[in-house]
């Protein structure tokens, strides 16, 4: 060959290595998932290899938390049913309803001809999957436990729907929202509040330790008191609660048990209630895992930031800050 | 006279004591501490400080009302197992948990947080009406059977049973926790006004039973010898229906159906004082207080995932103590 | 002298089934009359009529020359008493508490325990010799010695009437005469008037004063025993034929069954 001919080569050979080299790179440093390829073979959290020939576009949503990521990723419009508690966004509450969360109705969604079911081992009765797969049709179950196990999960779905860089795009602004409000709690060097998250006020069922709720409690700073205490959702009766003197209370509201009873409250040994630092969130931000988690969080944080405010113009009245 | 003869003299201040000896336990347990210093300064010398106001205010109150509540369902179900001439009779045998049932749920499944002060009050309501349809129900011209209570009880149980499921499947699911409480008999909070306002209709049920006492041992011989024996038996009857439902509807809309109290402690108080009712009843109602604040307080530390309800315990404990008394009396029932 | 208790042409039934047409019974204090009769005759039916439980259907109940109704149930308890039902095995109750149980009309719901009733009771149980098991429970005891338990409680109620409804079924020789006994010692020492609801032709003879032999639901016949334990009647009312003839030893009535199947009635 002539010299002439060997720089050709070689640039073409660069010029098609180079992005070859930088795909493969890419392509190691991504986790597998990222590729937009079908057909594609994805592991679910139960250990299931679940095959897809095609990207998906008839989903059917288990659980609510899963249709808010479907709709995350921009796929809402490939979603053909879902539970009856999906309530967000709006547009999900006009899809068809195919039952609830512990009772789907197998025969409704097998109406709906999906090629795709989401699903969740935290909730979905095990024997209805399995019917459903079956009947040929492909579910895919996702069951994060913490927070960073949602962020991964929103990147594994979007794979799954071949959405996988809006996948990453979104996982990575969760992220960065997360992080920013570690980052505020980190600075400060106010005490940590001692916190309680309940999600009944009559009886008080506090969230635990091993729960999403006590977990962002942590993630914010806070302490979360029910911690110490087994189980994951335990029952408190006011002297527990005079006992553990939360300095906020934090309230999933579902509906009816939002708000404390008068013989609860006057107990002004209590600080959240001498206080009134008593905060009512949505209950769905902090039950469902999902996206509005970080607003959750958000929403958490910025409460106990507001606390810290408070204590640091008025410091003799707290004084039930510590232990 | 003495109906049972056996170690008569010591029985009623040993029930009294064992009934004191729970209250002081039932006040001393819980994850506040209370030094007994602490506790003589909030009772002698009126200090208002935390330990003092969990005393008289969460404690003490939440004591009382254990006190009332057994003891009123053991008088209950004394007064049930006389009038239907049955050892198995309990004081929610002829309508009254079903109605408090749906009367209690109605309120908590279905209606604001705002209305939950009207729960007690439909609990009772729903318990009167329910007994009141079985009593009619079961009534014939001559008069009212206990086989045909048990059978119009049975039914009316059944069918409030179904309302009850029905209900609770269309509730919404954040509920569904507090109602599951109550349906399992729970004491909930202790306050000065829930012993106040309860404590009326205890007096009242205690006492109108006592007073039928003698109708009581009369109606164990049967309708007809009870006739002949002197007694008016039908306005008896119904005395001590309404009496005995009274009682029972009263403790269910306060603390939901905690059982088995009603059951056994009548038994229990018989081994003591034998069937003579003057002396059985005092003693069931001794019997059935501290039995009932010694369950409590148990619910209350057994479980460190919080306080159980106290129906769990009642029923897990009354089982295995049933068991033993029947082989005490090894074949005599 | 005057009836104590009487029924004038009483008659009960279900429907259109008649229990009882058209009877006429007196009994008269100091005395004591066996009702006799086969199964289903109605001396069940008669004794709950005659103790008020049952209204008759025609005729009509005097106590005392008044009618039941005229009587409060205390009052109505001190005249009459009634041995009939097994006493309560549900319930652990003691002989003496049981027995005890008698009292009632005379204490009523509020009135202590005098010295008289315990007296009373103790002399009841006496009789019929169950001061031996005072403390024991019904349940515990024989089905004979409930039987006497049951004779005790009426004694012990101390009423001027007493409607025994076959209170001698489970007892032995022994037991049933010292039973007929008591029912003597009772009418002549407190001039009570006994009716006995009995299968036992030959001791009813012995110590009745009066028979009514109740057949289908009728009197068949009524008077003193040679009038009335003839072996016409004997045979009319059960279908057995009887021997009848006086018993050399007591002079009284003896009923003796002869040997053949007996007749439908």
């Amino acid at each position: 060959m002539s010299g002439r001919v060997r720089i050709d080569v070689a640039r073409r050979f660069l010029a098609g290595f180079l992005p070859a080299v930088a795909l493969l790179a890419s392509a190691i440093d991504r986790p597998a998932f990222a590729a937009d390829r079908f057909p594609l073979a994805l592991k679910d959290d139960r250990g299931v290899t679940v095959r897809l020939a095609a990207s998906p576009r008839r989903i059917v949503s288990l659980a609510p938390s899963l249709t808010e990521i479907v709709f995350l990723l921009g796929r809402g419009d490939s979603l053909v049913g879902v539970t009856r508690y999906c309530n967000f966004p709006p547009a999900a509450a006009t899809l068809p309803n195919i039952g609830g969360v512990s009772d789907p109705d197998v025969e409704r969604i097998v109406a709906l001809s999906p090629d795709l079911v989401l699903c969740t081992t935290d909730g979905n009765p095990r024997e209805k999957v399995r019917a459903l797969e079956e009947m040929g049709i492909p579910c895919f179950a996702v069951a994060p436990q913490n927070l960073d196990a949602v962020f991964t999960a929103i990147e594994r779905v979007g794979a799954l729907l071949g959405a996988a860089d809006r996948g990453i795009a979104e996982a990575a602004a969760l992220r960065r929202r997360a992080q920013r409000v570690r980052a505020a709690t980190r600075g400060t060097d106010a005490a940590s509040p001692n916190v309680l998250f309940v999600v009944s006020t009559a009886p008080v069922i506090a969230a635990g330790s091993g729960t999403f709720m006590d977990e962002l409690v942590r993630l914010a700073g806070g302490r979360n008191v029910a911690a110490r205490i087994a189980g994951r959702y335990p029952r408190l009766s006011v002297e527990d609660l005079v006992a553990a003197r939360p300095d906020v209370v934090f309230v999933a509201g579902m509906t009816g048990v939002e708000r404390f009873p008068r013989e609860v409250t006057r107990w002004k040994e209590v600080p959240a209630f001498r206080e009134e630092a008593v905060v009512t969130l949505d209950g769905d931000l902090v039950t469902r895992p999902g996206p509005r988690m970080v607003t959750a969080l958000e929403r958490i944080s910025a409460a106990l930031a507001a606390w810290r405010e408070k204590r640091v113009k008025a410091p003799a009245a707290g004084g039930g800050g510590k232990r | 006279m003495t109906a049972g003869g056996k170690r008569s003299g010591a029985v009623f201040p040993v029930l009294a004591a064992a009934l004191l000896g729970a209250l002081v336990l039932s006040a001393a347990t819980g994850p506040v501490s209370i030094s007994p210093r602490a506790a003589f300064d909030a009772i002698f010398r009126g200090t208002d400080d935390t330990p003092g106001r969990v005393l008289l205010s969460l404690r003490l109150p939440r004591a009382l009302l254990g006190a009332l509540v057994g003891g009123a369902l053991a008088s209950s179900g004394v007064a049930f197992q006389a009038l239907l001439r049955n050892p198995l009779a309990d004081p929610y045998i002829l309508g009254v948990s079903g109605g408090a049932a749906v009367g209690a749920l109605t309120v908590a499944l279905f209606l604001s947080a705002d209305a939950s002060p009207l729960l007690p009050l439909c609990a009772f309501g729903g318990a009167a009406l329910a007994a009141l349809a079985v009593f009619l129900l079961a009534r014939r011209r001559s008069g009212v059977s206990p086989e045909r209570l048990i059978l119009m009880g049975v039914v009316v149980g059944a069918f409030l049973n179904a309302v009850i499921m029905l209900m609770v499947t269309l509730s919404p699911p954040g509920k569904i926790p507090g109602a599951l409480y109550w349906l399992m008999g729970d004491l909930g909070l202790g306050t000065p006004r829930r012993v106040a306002v309860l404590f009326p209709y205890v007096a009242l049920g205690t006492v109108l039973l006592y007073l039928l006492s003698r109708g009581l041992d009369l109606l164990l011989l049967g309708d007809h010898a009870a006739f002949q024996a002197g007694l008016s038996v039908e306005r008896v009857k119904t005395a001590t229906y309404l009496t005995a439902s009274l009682l029972a509807g009263s403790v269910v809309a306060v603390s939901g159906l905690i059982g088995f109290v009603g059951l056994i402690v009548p038994h229990g108080a018989r081994v003591l004082v034998g069937s003579g009712h003057r002396r059985l009843l005092p003693a069931s109602f001794l019997l059935g207080g501290a039995f009932l604040v010694l369950s409590d307080t148990l619910a209350r530390v057994a479980s460190p995932a919080g306080e159980l309800p106290v129906g769990a315990v009642t029923a897990l404990a009354g089982a295995p103590f049933f068991l033993h008394l029947l082989r005490r009396n090894g074949g005599r029932s | 002298m005057n009836p104590v208790l009487s029924a004038r042409g009483v008659g009960f039934g279900y429907g259109d089934r008649d229990i009882l047409r058209g009877v006429s019974v007196d009994l008269f204090p100091g005395e004591v009359t066996i009702l006799l009769g086969p199964n289903g005759a109605g001396k069940s039916t008669l004794i709950r009529i005659l103790s008020g439980i049952l209204p008759p259907r025609e005729g009509e109940v005097l106590m005392c020359g008044r009618p039941p109704g005229e009587f409060r149930r205390r009052e109505m308890a001190r005249l009459l008493s009634v041995v009939g039902q097994d006493p309560p095995v549900d319930f652990p109750m003691t002989v003496q508490a049981y027995v005890a149980l008698g009292r009632f009309p005379h204490q009523g719901f509020f009135g202590g325990t005098s010295k008289e009733d315990l007296e009373q009771v103790e002399r009841a149980m006496e009789k019929t010799e169950l001061t031996g098991l005072r403390d024991r429970t019904l349940a515990e005891i024989s089905a004979g010695e409930r039987q006497r338990a049951t004779v005790a409680r009426a004694i012990a109620q101390g009423a001027r009437v007493m409607l025994l409804d076959e209170p001698t079924a489970f007892l032995d020789i022994r037991h049933r005469v010292a039973f007929y006994e008591i029912v003597t010692q009772l009418k002549e020492t407190c001039g009570i008037a006994a009716l006995v609801a009995s299968h036992d032709l030959s001791l009813c003879a012995e110590y009745g004063e009066r028979i009514v032999l109740l057949s289908g639901g009728t009197v068949a016949a009524q008077g003193r025993p040679e009038e009335v334990l003839t072996p016409g009647n004997v045979h009319a009312a059960y279908g057995v034929a009887v021997a009848c003839d006086r018993n050399p030893a007591t002079g009284a009535i003896r009923v003796t069954p002869l040997r053949g199947m007996p007749t439908k009635n």
